[in-house]
């Protein structure tokens, strides 16, 4: 292993802050990778449902999940942009 | 209560045992059985009747009319006079008693009322019952009546009930006069008359027993009147009898009071002593009354051998001289009885979870919090379900809620407060002493998920505190004619059941099989919450312009969905910490992503575009 390196591992795990943001970041990453899960079964099921109240529950349901999915892309720009020293 | 029960049943059986053998035993004793039994479905069919027209008008009435005591004591006089059923009148009190619409004073001044008002149904029958061939007015009622009940106009429905309750009620008198003529043939019933003191006191007693087994002080008065009229019985027993149904007519108000809260206790116990009284009164100074009666019949050109109209006027009589003798001391009345009758020592409650031992331990605290809290969720899910007239076994069962709403229309009084205090403060404060006691200063992962589990018991006594607010309307419109007020109201016990049943299912979810990503399916009830207050707004707003309700109705609406939204709010806020079990990181990961509010509405528009 390289100094540089040793010396970048050693400054990371002194580095409470950035343990943290990595943290951060793999959560709303996994979580992301569930609503993504979650939508692609509700897409599914919404095919096979046809018309009725069913449908609309599902529709909104999806309409939901795009949504909290489309804020935790926002939220993981935001993190890596702080990372790269981006305001 | 269990012997109470029991006493019931034997005292039931024995009476049904000596009835059988009684109508098998005397064809003519039959037909004064039947005359009774027809006359107690008359009333039934008129209360019924008069229950459909107590919608709005009755409350409206009550609620300007009870302001001050003789506007009480009238409106008791009048509505019992015009219903004819003071057990309806003192039932509708209770229940009104019960949501802090009426006081005590303002209860004790109607069951005042309703003991002058119920004196008119001796005067009908004397006076008009046996005068006139009343089963010829009978049959028509009927006929008519029935057709009426057949139609699906509830009005219509309402009045069919009322004219066939009263066919009913005078083809009872009919069959009692007839069946006491023949009766009279064969056994003379005055040989078992007695005289003084001793005759007094053991009619009196036959007088309660027979309205206490009956149930009704009228059907008991149009015995003693029918027998009084063929000299079956003696004037003076016919006064100890009346004497003794007016005491034994309490018992309606007792049963009802049993499960009452303890308002309807109170009034059940002022009526119990308002005619045990005047019961007293009149034993005491039956001879001065009989003077009396004889004076008034002279004054009105009542002939002196009508002992039956005599005895209407004395039934009036003694019942007026203890309205003028307690109504200076129903303040002491109601001072009195608050005393006896105070609100039962509530059991409160105690927390099942929250021990010393977990303290020790971060984690098994926090959880022992949560279950706790789920517990008292539950206590409050029961509390807001019979709240609102529903049963909570039958909401979380797979029962149509539709249907259940629709069975459930007439909603019984129910004791918020106290059961607020029984089943839900004593576990609330615990859990706030005990998150106050935990020291969690050197631990914040744990410490930020005990503000939350605080949190979300504030949200549970909240949304109970809304219920409450709810429920007083809830009462009042239960009774309404008006079905788009009662639609909508149906509309909001729906909604919150509906609610409480889908968060119960996904408790019960996430306990088993655990929920990932939990916390994000709120959002999926926050936008139909709010849907569902957009739609209930606009459904109101068009019923008020269309003169479908009236404004001050609309108002009441307008506020009352406010509160179904703010229970529901709260309900979906507390499940979302309670209900969700996850890594601290983990949840506030996912709270990031929950939509705030301008999302959500964001989430409506897409649809709506």
């Amino acid at each position: 292993m390289g100094k540089k390196k040793l010396l970048k591992k050693l400054q990371d795990f002194f580095d409470a802050d950035q343990r943290e943001k990595e943290r951060h970041l793999s959560d709303i990453k996994r979580i992301l990778k569930k609503l993504k899960e979650k939508e692609r079964k509700l897409q599914k099921d919404l095919e096979l449902c046809g018309i009725g109240d069913k449908c609309e529950a599902l529709k909104q349901e999806l309409d939901i999940i795009y949504a909290q999915r489309m804020k935790g892309v926002k939220i993981v720009k935001e993190i890596k942009d702080k990372g790269k020293g981006k305001t | 209560m269990v012997l109470f029960i029991m006493i019931k049943k034997i005292l039931l059986l024995t009476i049904f045992i000596l009835l059988a053998y009684a109508l098998w035993l005397s064809p003519d004793f039959n037909q004064i059985a039947a005359g009774v039994a027809i006359f107690l479905f008359g009333m039934l069919s008129l209360e019924q009747g008069f229950q459909s027209f107590t919608g709005g008008t009755l409350e409206n009435i009550l609620s300007i009319s009870t302001d001050k005591l003789w506007k009480s004591l009238g409106f008791g006089v009048i509505s019992t006079t015009l219903m004819q059923s003071s057990s309806l009148v003192t039932v509708i009190t209770i229940s009104f008693l019960s949501v802090g619409i009426l006081d005590l004073a303002a209860g004790i001044g109607i069951i005042f009322g309703a003991n002058l008002g119920t004196t008119t149904g001796a005067w009908l029958i004397a006076g008009f019952g046996l005068k006139v061939d009343i089963a010829a007015y009978a049959m028509p009622m009927l006929v008519l009546g029935i057709l009426l009940v057949l139609q699906k106009n509830k009005t219509l429905k309402g009045l069919g009930a009322i004219l066939a309750g009263m066919g009913f009620l005078f083809l009872g008198i009919s069959y009692m006069k007839e069946g006491f003529e023949t009766f009279r043939e064969t056994i003379d019933l005055t040989q078992y008359a007695l005289t003084g003191t001793k005759g007094l006191l053991i009619f009196t007693l036959i007088g309660i027993a027979a309205t206490v087994v009956m149930q009704s002080s009228h059907a008991t008065m149009v015995l003693i009147i029918t027998a009084l009229s063929v000299q079956e019985i003696t004037y003076e027993n016919a006064l100890a009898l009346a004497i003794g149904s007016n005491v034994g007519t309490t018992i309606t108000a007792i049963i009802g009071a049993l499960s009452a809260s303890v308002e309807g206790k109170r009034l059940a116990g002022a009526h119990l002593l308002f005619n045990v009284i005047t019961g007293l009164i009149a034993l005491l100074m039956v001879n001065q009354f009989i003077v009396v009666v004889d004076l008034i019949a002279d004054a009105v050109d009542i002939s002196e051998s009508d002992y039956t109209l005599k005895l209407a006027i004395f039934h009036t009589l003694f019942n007026l001289v203890g309205v003028a003798i307690m109504l200076p001391f129903i303040s002491r009345m109601v001072i009195f009885l608050e005393r006896a009758l105070r609100s039962e020592g509530i059991k409160v409650d105690q927390p099942k979870y929250l021990n010393d031992a977990a303290m020790a331990f971060p984690d098994t605290l926090v959880s022992a919090v949560r279950q706790e809290t789920v517990r008292l969720y539950q206590h409050a899910s029961h509390i807001i379900l019979k709240t609102i007239g529903l049963s909570p076994r039958s909401v979380f069962s797979e029962q149509d809620l539709q249907q259940l709403i629709v069975q459930s229309r007439k909603i019984p009084p129910y004791d918020v407060d106290v059961a607020y205090n029984r089943s839900v403060k004593g576990i609330y404060s615990a859990i706030i002493a005990y998150i106050s006691q935990a020291s969690f200063t050197w631990e914040m992962r744990q410490s930020g998920s005990l503000y939350w589990l605080r949190e979300a018991s504030r949200h549970i006594v909240e949304a109970i505190k809304d219920t409450k607010h709810l429920q007083k309307n809830l009462l009042k419109t239960s009774f309404s004619t008006n079905h788009f007020v009662t639609d909508e109201y149906e509309k909001i016990r729906y909604q919150i059941a509906d609610l409480l049943r889908q968060l119960e299912l996904f408790r019960l979810q996430a306990e088993t099989a655990g929920e990932e990503i939990g916390l994000l399916s709120f959002d999926v009830f926050k936008v139909k919450l709010k849907e569902q207050d957009q739609q209930m707004n606009a459904s109101i707003d068009a019923l008020i312009r269309e003169h479908k309700i009236k404004p001050e109705e609309g108002t009441s609406l307008i506020n009352d969905s406010s509160y179904m939204y703010e229970i529901k709010n709260h309900l979906v806020a507390m499940a979302e910490t309670v209900f969700i079990v996850q890594q601290q990181n983990t949840t506030e990961s996912e709270r990031e992503l929950t939509l705030d509010d301008n999302e959500l509405v964001k989430v409506m528009q897409t649809e709506n575009d």
